[in-house]
């Protein structure tokens, strides 16, 4: 009897690690295999098609690619930003300004997959965008943590542009977006590492 | 579906069940006592069958999982997270894993523009409090040295936290304010600000910031609204910002009254003008009303009024009055430090024998003269005014803003309000009312007489009203102004509203084209009405603005303006000092109303002996000719008149934009009426040669030349201070935290707060993938131990029995 309730124990255990290690290899692999249909996706996008759904129940579609050349970085960038749109790779925020248009794009990624290198990132790192019309490459000239409840794109950071917003629309401009710190174990924090590139 | 959700279920089941199996097992003894009546050969049996099985269970799931992640995500994933979550969670708390779990979940969506009354899945609220990031003390010393008003406000931000911040925080000042000194004290050295073009200070402060330097930034957010950023405040440090603004006094109905705003009503955007590139949202970034409210407020008033006092009083706070004389008084708030959650007004009256008609004050500045009149008009006044034109035919329309931002005491202020209005009608007018919140709806189809049975309609229709939903203005002033109605009726609309809008622009343009031969007065309600509007909405409508701020002076204030709006008033003013190079503010000049000065604010090269004053009272033209010989030397009037003509010339740069911006008119039309003119080089015979673009570049580049040459912040131009000396290597590349110190809830205001504004939220960016990792490692290194020890008891027993 006793070692009975020994197994169901130890089987507990095990179960409980499979799930825990199953669910952060899910998290993991979706990305990765995400961004190998994605791969083909892109390169159908790139061939002219519009908004090519990865696969086809997919409510997102590559945008552009972000290439990073000092890290090594590569990744194709999708539309949207919402928790299920960046399971799978990083997310355009679509209300942001197209990348290469006058206006800050926003992207978004999560700290422990696809934006996981950020934490690597230096001032004057090349950033190169590439949407299927043309390549445009911004320097990274800033890098800030904030308190996401204490903060709206709009207002915060376009400031330093909104002396332009009197004449012109802003200048343009790139922000990649992910969760700070990076090392912290368990998603929901309120602080955000933000990375400002400009043209 | 439901069967691929069943073996998840079934598993969360399980597990939970097992929970208290684990927790008892935990006990040492009584593993030892299982121990040992354990056979062996029921160990092989666990490590092939079950473990194999259990292995195979993990690999099904994890592929399953994974491949089909695509399809179940979205269903599937809410419910298999939420019952792992909550085994979890129940296992955790069995075996005292000490990583905390937080059972917050932040909904995921990540894109929020949100409107100020949408209700929102708020679940970070309550923790705001604890956030004391940066925190902010303010202290205001206003010097008033007859209508002028000279003020000094140190902001001290203090850095709380264990990083380097920089610390920002938006605020209103009074709309006539001019803002010409910054000052950034930190210990013991004063750095003293210079006036930069606002792209070039925003480029210097951010090449200071990012270099270490501490460096701060005074700059025009929109319209009233100001922001000042200190960056570089290492751990524990305080900086203190100082800058001084002047501002010119109201006087009316014999009264003087300094009103400064401390927050401001949060702002509803249409929906359609968020997307706009060109739309700037405003800063709500307000604390909830869990949260304590800080940045406390100290204000101190030094009045010396140059005429004998009557009476003198506060509405909005307990205030403590020293009187030194007569006319010099020495007044404080009686708490300590106040809470800045509403506007602080003081009034003053003065004697009436003692209360002059006219004033005139100068001042030199670089050989240039700057003359400033203060008049009563003796046709205004009370005695001859009030009973010869008992019988102007007029049409009331009475416009009220039932939105979300007037809940709580405001409306009931406006109720109040209203009725008020509706008691003074006199029978022989005719009225209508329209509310509006994000629709605007009217009482009656057209404006009735005010005969018994209507007016207690309306007052029913008043006391029916509830505040909520967005404030759009477009209709109800389209509705109020170009309503069809009595023709030969003198059309006067009331406008009651807090002005929480941001689309300010369009709204005046739209005054402006609907305006006709009717007036707009617009009526101020709630502890902290966006005033810049509703004075600016008031000037582009030919009427007035009245302030409100308690339900009890409602009925005196509303009275004041039904008895001016029945009585005679100066229009198509004309002020000529005989000099053609002079330059008078303002321009044209608004209709005066019984109990109301005129204000001119002149520059000349040489000060002038008098002035000719003409105007029609009522359609009679008439004219007088004021003696401008003896005037008194006072600082400041320059500084006025460049306020004066830096507003006109931004109000004229703003105009040209909106007949593009809004594309409904063309620009030439709309300034013709009354704003464009305030440049001279900007007449209408030059406005069409130059495409909109150029006029453009040329008033921003006039306002700019004008603003330097006066030190004022403009809306292109922000005064800034760089610490040069300061040790720039300590912060050595370290992340610099950015603090945006939010304001307080006005009082009374109930509306849904949020402390994130309109705009773009960031998205949620992290995964619980290594929690999860953690987590299975240690089940794993658990289960592990609990095998070896297994083994090695059962090795032991062995060993003893055959032994």
């Amino acid at each position: 009897m006793l070692s009975f309730l020994l197994k169901m124990l130890m089987a507990v255990m095990i179960v409980c690690s499979a799930w825990q290690i199953g669910s952060a290899g899910k998290i993991y692999v979706k990305a990765w295999f995400a961004q190998q249909l994605l791969e083909h996706a892109w390169q159908r996008t790139q061939d002219g098609e519009r908004n090519v759904r990865p696969w086809p129940w997919a409510d997102t579609w590559p945008v552009s690619e972000l290439v990073v050349p000092r890290l090594g970085i590569r990744q194709i960038v999708l539309s949207g930003d919402s928790g299920r749109v960046l399971a799978f790779g990083p997310g355009h925020t679509e209300a942001s300004a197209v990348p290469g248009s006058s206006g800050m794009s926003v992207i978004s990624g999560h700290r422990d997959t696809s934006f996981s290198f950020l934490k690597d990132i230096q001032d004057g790192d090349l950033i190169e965008v590439n949407t299927p019309a043309d390549a445009f490459s911004y320097i990274v000239s800033e890098r800030t943590v904030v308190d996401q409840r204490y903060f709206s794109l709009n207002t915060h950071i376009n400031s330093q542009s909104e002396a332009l917003h009197g004449n012109q629309a802003y200048e343009a401009s790139l922000m990649l977006v992910t969760c700070y710190p990076f090392d912290a174990l368990k998603a929901g924090g309120d602080e955000r590492f933000l990375v400002l590139a400009t043209r | 579906m439901k069967a691929l959700m069943k073996p998840f279920m079934k598993r969360g089941r399980g597990a939970k069940q097992c929970a208290p199996y684990l927790i008892r097992n935990l006990d040492a003894d009584e593993i030892a006592n299982n121990l040992i009546d354990t056979l062996p050969q029921k160990r092989s049996s666990i490590t092939v069958t079950d473990l194999g099985v259990l292995v195979l269970l993990f690999v099904f799931w994890f592929m399953s999982e994974s491949v089909l992640a695509g399809v179940v995500a979205g269903v599937v994933e809410g419910v298999v997270e939420g019952v792992v979550e909550g085994v979890v969670e129940g296992v955790d708390a069995g075996v005292e894993v000490s990583v905390e779990a937080d059972s917050t979940e932040r909904p995921y969506s990540s894109l929020w523009l949100r409107s100020i009354d949408a209700a929102e899945p708020e679940t970070t609220d309550h923790e705001a409090s604890a956030y004391a990031a940066s925190t902010l003390e303010t202290t205001i010393s206003m010097t008033v040295s007859g209508p002028i008003l000279r003020a000094k406000v140190r902001q001290k931000f203090r850095n709380t936290t264990q990083l380097w911040s920089e610390g920002i925080y938006t605020f209103p000042l009074p709309e006539q304010a001019a803002v010409d000194r910054l000052r950034m004290v930190v210990g013991e050295r004063v750095i003293e600000g210079q006036i930069h073009e606002k792209q070039n200070a925003q480029r210097i402060y951010q090449k200071a910031r990012n270099e270490g330097k501490k460096t701060s930034l005074l700059s025009h957010h929109r319209t009233n609204v100001f922001t000042t950023s200190v960056a570089n405040i290492s751990p524990g440090e305080e900086v203190i910002i100082e800058f001084e603004y002047q501002q010119l006094l109201d006087f009316k109905d014999d009264r003087y009254a300094l009103r400064f705003p401390m927050v401001s009503t949060p702002q509803f955007t249409p929906p359609r003008m968020r997307l706009d590139p060109a739309f700037v949202a405003p800063h709500n970034n307000i604390r909830s009303d869990q949260e304590d409210p800080g940045n406390p407020v100290s204000i101190t008033v030094d009045l010396k009024a140059g005429f004998p006092i009557e009476t003198l009083t506060s509405t909005s706070h307990l205030v403590k009055k020293d009187k030194l004389s007569e006319a010099h008084y020495k007044v404080s708030l009686a708490g300590r430090a106040e809470v800045s959650n509403r506007d602080f007004v003081l009034s003053w009256k003065l004697k009436p024998s003692a209360d002059p008609m006219v004033r005139v004050l100068r001042e030199d500045v670089e050989g240039e003269s700057y003359g400033l009149l203060m008049l009563m008009p003796p046709q205004l006044s009370e005695e001859n005014g009030l009973e010869r034109n008992e019988r102007i035919n007029r049409e009331l329309i009475l416009v009220l803003d039932v939105s979300g931002s007037m809940q709580g005491e405001s409306i009931e202020q406006a109720r109040s309000a209203m009725l008020k209005a509706i008691s003074q009608l006199r029978s022989e007018d005719y009225f209508n009312i329209i509310y509006f919140n994000t629709r605007a709806r009217q009482l009656f189809p057209q404006s009735r007489p005010a005969a018994v049975g209507n007016l207690n309609f309306a007052r029913r229709s008043v006391l029916d009203q509830n505040a909520d939903g967005g404030t759009d203005m477009r209709p109800a002033l389209q509705m109020g102004l170009s309503a069809p109605g009595e023709s030969e009726r003198l059309r006067q609309v009331i406008f009651i509203t807090d002005g929480a809008v941001s689309n300010e622009a369009e709204l005046f343009s739209e005054i402006k084209m609907n305006l006709g031969d009717s007036r707009l007065f617009t009526i101020g309600i709630g502890s902290a009405p966006n005033s810049y509007f509703m004075r600016k909405a008031a000037l582009a409508g030919r009427g007035t603005f009245t302030y409100v701020s308690q339900t009890k002076d409602v009925s005196h204030k509303i009275n004041n303006l039904l008895r001016k709006l029945a009585s005679p008033s100066l229009t198509d003013l004309g002020f000529d000092i005989n000099d053609p190079s002079a330059s008078v503010l303002p321009q044209p000049m608004p209709d005066l109303y019984l109990g109301e000065p005129i204000y001119v604010a002149f520059k000349s090269s040489h000060f002038p002996k008098y002035a000719e004053l003409s105007g029609k009272l009522d359609g009679v033209p008439s004219s007088l000719r004021v003696s401008l010989q003896n005037p008194l030397r006072h600082d400041g009037v320059a500084v006025e008149w460049a306020r004066r003509k830096i507003s006109a010339l931004q109000e004229a740069y703003r105009d040209v934009g909106v007949g593009v911006g809004v594309g409904s008119y063309s620009g030439s039309d709309m300034g013709s009426e009354r704003d464009v003119d305030s440049g001279a080089s900007f007449g209408s015979g030059t406005e069409r040669a130059l495409s909109s673009k150029e006029r453009k570049q040329a008033i921003r580049n006039e306002i700019v030349d004008l603003a330097i040459s006066h030190h004022q912040v403009s809306k292109f131009t922000s005064l800034l201070t760089v610490d040069i000396d300061s040790e720039a290597s300590m912060r050595a590349g370290g992340l610099l935290k950015s603090h945006r110190i939010p304001a307080n809830r006005p009082k009374g205001w109930v509306g849904t707060s949020s402390s994130a504004s309109n705009g773009i939220r960031l998205a949620q960016t992290a995964t619980d993938a290594r929690y999860r990792l953690l987590m299975g490692c240690m089940f794993l290194l658990g289960g592990l131990l609990l095998w070896i020890g297994f083994h090695c008891v059962q090795g032991r027993t062995l060993c003893s029995r055959s032994c």
